[in-house]
């Protein structure tokens, strides 16, 4: 690889571990996590590490289309930890705090974020069959 | 238009690469990062696919269910149907949360009959209310629901293969693929390591490496049929290989010398061979003949018959490799290779020419196996570096540094002992060095 290992660790902590992206735990590096998460595809989407289904500020940034590749390919683990937080009520106000930070970001009146959690939220209640092993 | 002019006398600036001038290229960075990103994400998947590899993916409590089936009932946008459906119905956010438990209840009992009588006892609803939302439940999923349910089943393993379809293989010369798939040359072929007359230590049984050790016995121009079978039978690397192993590499040099295509698979970069697949439990066999000779623990619990036919199969084998310069005897060779050697030689005046080495195919990585490493003194502790940038990545860097240098505790697994004693063991082992015991000082040496 042609490049210096510090900048490898940052692309390997992208991908891997982007929850750990940022040390601050304020809402606007929450945010910058939701982002990094939104922006990566489907197979990329599997490669974050089955831990971080843990944080909200993953979840946040799950696209529809990522929640339905997770529920139909990702193992075991991953679906435990998902459940894990939507159990966890501290975890799920975080997910709205940052949520409603994205929409804020977007302009006055935005929901589009929250939107698209509660949707993503609905999917996994409507499907709780796949997720509880 | 300042700024582009600017732009333009920075790079008409012939000094600019001149040492001292700092220089920045932000594109080359971009590419260069980009390029990482996508060799780690390769890296990262291989291992995720090996990580997880025969994962349970689904409960058992969906195994019954057709793969298909729930697959599409997996489907988000049956998740924003129901949602339409409880706004048309007004139904209340239980009643939606109902909807989709109850399609999961017919799907994994098949009875596709049920549908009206379990929205009323499970809405609540009156029945003229089920009939209207049945109708759309009914078009949407149930139909479709029923008809895959009764599809052929297929069997999932979306684990495996990270839920990517297999690609078809490929048909291409050697040249062609390792042209198009740069780590095709890193395929390992053979199992043993192999020595190159270039390189003091063995080498990994890449295809470049044995490009490379082909083309320093035999020339770099291209061979016939004869020539190859010379090669593939009486050289140092070659003599110690199985049929199998043979038999695939003979197919890597047919190809180098006549551009016959091979399978190439896409994804895995790799060259797929067919007839090395079916020789599989000759190879094994072969193998275990090496073990049960070189080590005669192994292989124990079978019985003494088969010992004593493995051993004289070997000896049948070794016998015919030892007959010299008859390659026609050669069994991996198809009849009409002969034509084909024969039409090469003839060819081979006017393809001299062309036979220039590919400058594409390189030496492969010295990368060596484990048992091939000699064993590493132990190095001096780690010293941190002070310009890592924070805690995280300084904690990741030592221990990628560690396992990088193989640094192990010189001291580890032995019994304390006072640092003096250790000292003069030291002292002891080293000339001219002064001789240390207790506190007095040896220095006569």
């Amino acid at each position: 690889m042609n490049i210096e290992f510090e900048k490898e660790l940052i692309i390997r902590k992208n991908l891997k571990e982007p929850h750990f992206s940022y040390l601050e735990d304020s809402v606007l590096n929450r945010k910058r996590v939701s982002g990094l998460v939104m922006s990566k595809n489907n197979d990329e989407i599997l490669l974050v590490d089955s831990y971080g289904f843990n944080f909200d500020s993953i979840f946040v940034g799950l696209t529809e289309k990522h929640i339905e590749h997770i529920t139909k390919n990702a193992p075991k683990d991953y679906r435990e930890n998902i459940l894990k937080l939507l159990g966890d009520q501290e975890m799920m106000k975080g997910v709205f705090e940052i949520a409603k930070a994205m929409d804020g970001d977007l302009g006055r009146g935005s929901t589009q974020n929250q939107d698209r959690a509660r949707n993503v939220i609905q999917y996994i209640k409507d499907n709780r069959i796949a997720f509880e092993f | 238009m300042t700024v582009i002019k600017n732009i333009q006398n920075y790079y008409d600036d012939e000094d600019r690469n001149k040492p001292g001038k700092m220089v920045y290229n932000l594109d080359e960075e971009k590419k260069m990062i980009a390029e990482a990103t996508e060799e780690i994400k390769k890296e990262l998947w291989e291992k995720w696919q090996k990580r997880y590899a025969g994962a349970q993916i689904f409960p058992n409590a969906l195994d019954d269910v057709n793969p298909n089936l729930v697959d599409f009932l997996l489907s988000f946008n049956n998740t924003l149907f129901y949602n339409d459906l409880a706004k048309k119905f007004n139904l209340n956010q239980a009643q939606r949360d109902t909807l989709p438990q109850i399609i999961w209840e017919i799907a994994k009992s098949k009875n596709w009959e049920s549908a009206v009588s379990l929205l009323n006892s499970k809405l609540n609803l009156n029945p003229e209310t089920s009939n209207q939302i049945i109708q759309p439940i009914n078009q949407n999923i149930l139909f479709m629901a029923k008809e895959l349910s009764e599809s052929k089943f297929v069997p999932r393993n979306i684990a495996a293969t990270g839920g990517k379809k297999e690609s078809p293989k490929l048909e291409l010369s050697l040249l062609q693929a390792m042209r198009t798939y740069s780590n095709l040359g890193e395929q390992v072929v053979t199992s043993n390591s192999i020595h190159l007359k270039i390189f003091p230590q063995p080498v990994r049984p890449s295809i470049k490496n044995w490009i490379e050790d082909y083309r320093s016995v035999m020339g770099a121009e291209r061979h016939g049929m004869m020539e190859r079978g010379n090669y593939l039978f009486h050289t140092e690397n070659t003599k110690r290989l199985t049929s199998g192993e043979r038999k695939k590499l003979a197919e890597i040099l047919r190809s180098l010398d006549e551009d016959v295509t091979l399978k190439v698979d896409p994804d895995r970069q790799e060259i797929v061979f067919e007839q090395a697949e079916e020789m599989k439990p000759v190879e094994k066999m072969t193998n275990y003949q090496n073990n049960s000779l070189s080590n005669p623990n192994v292989g124990g619990s079978l019985d003494k018959k088969e010992n004593v036919q493995n051993i004289s199969r070997l000896n049948f084998q070794a016998s015919k490799q030892q007959i010299p310069n008859y390659p026609q005897s050669n069994p991996l060779l198809k009849s009409d290779d002969g034509m084909r050697a024969s039409q090469n030689m003839l060819n081979q005046n006017f393809q001299s020419s062309n036979n220039v080495p590919d400058a594409n195919v390189r030496f492969s990585s010295p990368q060596t196996f484990s048992s091939e490493k000699k064993p590493e003194p132990a190095r001096a502790p780690f010293q941190q570096s002070s310009n890592y940038p924070s805690r995280d990545s300084r904690v990741s860097a030592i221990s990628q540094s560690n396992r990088k240098t193989g640094y192990t505790n010189p001291r580890a697994g032995k019994p304390w002992e006072p640092a003096s004693i250790q000292r003069g063991e030291l002292a002891s082992t080293q000339r001219g060095e002064p001789k240390v015991s207790g506190n007095t000082v040896d220095l006569r040496n």
